[in-house]
């Protein structure tokens, strides 16, 4: 069951960082869990759920790759998450929003926009944006960074709540575009030139590009690899236990 | 174990958990879920074409409509100033913010007027049982677009600056906004009309239809 590849000159932390995550596919192949359709030789297309041979490449119906499982998944998505997390950080540090009021221009980030609206009392306002600018893309980037490192690790638990997990954060993905629409509509509805004019922020497309990238991590993280390691590990127990008896 | 291609047309295999079955005859407002990890995998609907045809039409109706009309209204000072929808993104072109000018164009009018349309155009081939071969094409844009649409996030968006504004100004809401929610809903509700792995069997059976005559 020992995956540590003994390196003893180039033991650098970005080797130990790709070892973490790296599935070696061969072994993966062999442990299609029984039931399955990678099991039965069939591949599923992700598009139109119709079930071709293995050795087909492209699917009859709707023409897109088949594959057994998507193809370098976790190296995809955590490519995907990096930069998500790259651009979170000038996202939440660059103001989102200058407000202009009587030539007195106010800069405001994510964070101080929450406070902001607190101070006025709209509570409902407040929490609204500060979940879904806040709180959904590091809960987000969390959770799939999780995910992709049971999945690497090839954890047989509770393969159930993983993939409820994955189907959330596949969800909720979308809604953290709330706050760049919100600056699109100000900024076009409040121009009161010379009383109060409202101009986007350099943190508008960071944050953008910070949605976008979280929604194809989650898009290329491929959730049937949960399913993979849960069955094919419980198949490795057994054996292992069996191995134990007769040693 | 192997299957042969009569018994693969009943089977279906989950796309969340790959888990391979049978997939039952459905009666009407059924709906499959997997049995292992209770994805929800199509429901059976009585003249769904018709119904998401409908709804389609109406969503594209309703969002031409509110781009000619106001959007939202701001009174400050004696002075009243009004937005149309597409004035959300051409203002962000203004501010030197042409790449999400861009994006935001793109997300709230041009890919749900695109998404409707090929809807529309896809839904009348399968009404009229008429297999052009460039079907096939117009359901795979349609599901790209399906999957990166967000018009339900920037009605929230909507509601959101009108309440983060009224504490600054009174706001009038126009006729579009009004357009635009009935636009919103009708898109969520055609879109969940059509189920993706009944649209592409009847679509595979449409076009080897075809084939075979």
């Amino acid at each position: 069951m020992t995956n540590d590849n003994l390196n003893d000159d180039d033991d650098s932390l970005l080797d130990d960082a790709i070892d973490l995550f790296a599935v070696e596919n061969d072994d993966a192949r062999a442990n299609f869990p029984p039931g399955s359709a990678a099991a039965h030789g069939l591949q599923c297309c992700l598009r139109c759920s119709t079930l071709a041979p293995a050795d087909e490449t492209r699917c009859r119906v709707c023409g897109k790759a088949l594959f057994m499982r998507r193809p370098q998944s976790l190296q995809w998505t955590l490519a995907f998450l990096l930069t998500a997390v790259v651009l979170y950080v000038p996202a939440n540090l660059l103001p989102i929003m200058d407000t202009a009021e009587f030539g007195q221009v106010q800069s405001n980030t994510i964070i101080q926009g929450v406070i902001l609206l607190l101070h006025h009392g709209s509570y409902p306002t407040a929490a609204i944006i500060f979940i879904a600018s806040v709180l959904v893309p590091v809960a987000k980037i969390i959770a799939l960074l999780w995910l992709c490192y049971t999945v690497a690790q090839r954890s047989p638990h509770n393969p159930h709540e993983r993939e409820r997990l994955y189907r959330i954060t596949e969800f909720i993905g979308r809604w953290s575009m709330v706050d760049v629409f919100v600056v699109a509509l100000l900024v076009a509805l409040v121009q009161v030139t010379g009383i109060l004019t409202v101009a986007p922020g350099s943190a508008a497309l960071a944050f953008c590009g910070m949605v976008v990238f979280t929604m194809l991590a989650a898009d290329s993280f491929d959730s049937r690899l949960i399913w993979d390691h849960a069955y094919a590990s419980q198949r490795r127990t057994d054996n292992m236990q069996n191995g134990q008896m007769n040693e | 174990m192997k299957l042969t291609p009569d018994q693969l047309t009943d089977m279906h295999a989950c796309q969340i958990c790959d888990l391979l079955f049978e997939l039952p005859r459905l009666s009407y407002h059924q709906a499959a879920h997997c049995p292992r990890c209770d994805h929800h995998i199509t429901t059976e609907r009585p003249r769904h074409i018709e119904q998401a045809l409908a709804l389609a039409f109406s969503g594209l109706m309703l969002l031409l409509c509110s781009t000619a009309y106001p959007f939202l209204g701001f009174a400050t000072s004696g002075q009243v100033e009004s937005m149309t929808l597409l004035d959300s993104a051409t203002s962000l072109f203004a501010y030197d913010q042409p790449v999400l000018g861009f994006i935001v164009f793109v997300l709230i009018f041009a890919g749900p007027v695109l998404l409707l349309f090929w809807l529309i155009v896809l839904l009348l081939l399968m009404r009229y049982r008429l297999p052009a071969p460039w079907l096939p094409y117009i359901a795979r844009w349609v599901h790209f677009l399906h999957s990166w649409n967000m018009v339900e996030v920037f009605l929230i968006g909507a509601l959101v600056s009108v309440v983060k504004i009224s504490s600054m100004a009174s706001i009038q809401l126009g006729f579009a906004f009004w357009a635009f929610i009935g636009f919103t809903l009708c898109t969520i509700a055609s879109v969940a009309m059509v189920d993706r792995v009944r649209m592409w069997r009847d679509i595979d059976k449409l076009m080897n239809s075809e084939s075979a005559a």
